[in-house]
């Protein structure tokens, strides 16, 4: 299941490619926005990049599903003898390889118009990759909850939104630590079980909405 | 052998009964929106039926190993639109564990090997069908559930399914279509 997820997101890559472009031109827009002050760059920096990834995650992720669905490929997963949940896993792992590394690449290119120093970077592509999984997995709730509604883009913001806030917090209390200078593994420490958490509820809950998704 | 006990779905059908056994063809016929393809995805166990209204091989079924036992083709046709088609065969490898020369034979035999390289999504409606039914010969399944298979498809094509059917049963299989049209000799339920 691992390997046909991955290779379906392959098989998507330009779509994908349209989220970089995107993502890309966001940082590139807000450095700009920020000015030259370099203390408001390496203030600012680490949250901007935090909201523009998580949300680019978030509106990204959940478009695939939403076109397997149409298809009838759910069906297809629903009759296989794996879990609901192998597959959401599956999808999650797949996102982490095809979405959530080249993000990190974006933000390692874009790192010098922030004024980051490399632990600084270090630290945020850290905080990242560790609270993918969650961001992924709840997007993929949203979606399979909002699959059959009108408007389910909007309704997908209202539902998920609030729950990525703690990974917001988390993340953003790493960074904070890791600029003060000060130990920041305790931090760390919540965001990976904030992380681990909204994964499990992600996937957990959407194993169930995942039959009800396609009963129609 | 398949037992459906008071199968209801509101307001479409409700108190449905009849039992399927091996080298049978039931066929769902009935207008458009009667209820056909509700009718199949809750033989499917896609639309959840009540317990102790499904039984497979005279006992209740459990959804996950019943499903094993079953080939379900729907309208959608469960297809990667964005892939090339052997693009398809690669994700069916992965997904049903079949070997590519087994996939690649049947896709001989429904006149798609030329289109390997070309995307599913510009293929026709009728030869993305194919492509989907191609399924019938390489998934070995004893139930086959198809939703309005014979549509879209040619006199060609609608002979290579026809002899698909004609194979199953004889091989002890069981065969639930739907469809607007008459079949000669085969049962069928009017929704």
């Amino acid at each position: 299941m691992i390997l046909r997820e991955l290779y379906n997101a392959y098989l998507h890559k330009g779509s994908l490619l349209s989220t970089l472009g995107f993502f890309s031109l966001s940082l590139f827009c807000t450095s700009f926005a920020l000015g030259q002050s370099e203390v408001i760059l390496k203030r600012s920096a680490p949250a901007l990049i935090w909201i523009l990834a998580s949300l680019t995650t978030f509106f990204s992720t959940p478009h695939l599903l939403k076109r397997e669905a149409e298809g009838g490929l759910l069906d297809e997963i629903l009759l296989h003898p794996c879990l609901s949940s192998t597959y959401l896993v599956s999808k999650v792992i797949a996102e982490w390889v095809f979405v959530a590394l080249p993000l990190i690449c974006i933000i390692l290119f874009f790192s010098p118009m922030f004024a980051l120093a490399s632990h600084e970077l270090l630290s945020l592509c850290l905080t990242f990759l560790i609270g993918f999984p969650a961001l992924s997995a709840l997007g993929n709730l949203g979606s399979l909850l909002t699959l059959n509604t009108q408007g389910g883009g909007i309704l997908l913001s209202l539902i998920i939104l609030p729950l990525t806030l703690p990974l917001l917090i988390f993340g953003l209390s790493v960074m904070e630590m890791t600029q003060l200078g000060l130990d920041s593994s305790s931090s760390l420490s919540f965001l990976m079980g904030v992380s681990l958490f909204l994964s499990i509820l992600g996937i957990t809950i959407g194993s169930w909405a995942l039959p009800l998704a396609v009963e129609r | 052998m398949l037992d459906v006990r008071n199968f209801t779905f509101e307001p479409l059908f409700s108190d449905l009964s009849f039992s399927l056994q091996k080298q049978e063809t039931l066929l769902v016929r009935g207008a458009n929106g009667a209820g056909k393809s509700t009718l199949l995805r809750m033989f499917a166990g896609l639309i959840r039926p009540k317990a102790n209204t499904l039984f497979w091989e005279k006992k209740a079924v459990e959804l996950s190993t019943y499903q094993q036992n079953l080939l379900y083709i729907s309208h959608k046709l469960a297809l990667h639109s964005e892939a090339l088609v052997k693009d398809q065969i690669k994700l069916w490898q992965y997904h049903y564990g079949v070997r590519k020369a087994v996939i690649e034979e049947a896709l001989e035999l429904w006149g798609m090997l030329p289109f390997l390289n070309k995307k599913i999504n510009y293929l026709s409606q009728g030869q993305q069908k194919r492509l989907s039914l191609s399924r019938l010969h390489w998934l070995v399944r004893s139930l086959w559930i198809l939703d309005e298979s014979h549509t879209n498809l040619d006199a060609d094509g609608r002979k290579i399914l026809d002899n698909a059917l004609a194979h199953h049963l004889e091989s002890d299989g069981l065969a639930i279509l739907a469809s607007h049209e008459k079949r000669p000799s085969t049962r069928e339920i009017c929704l």
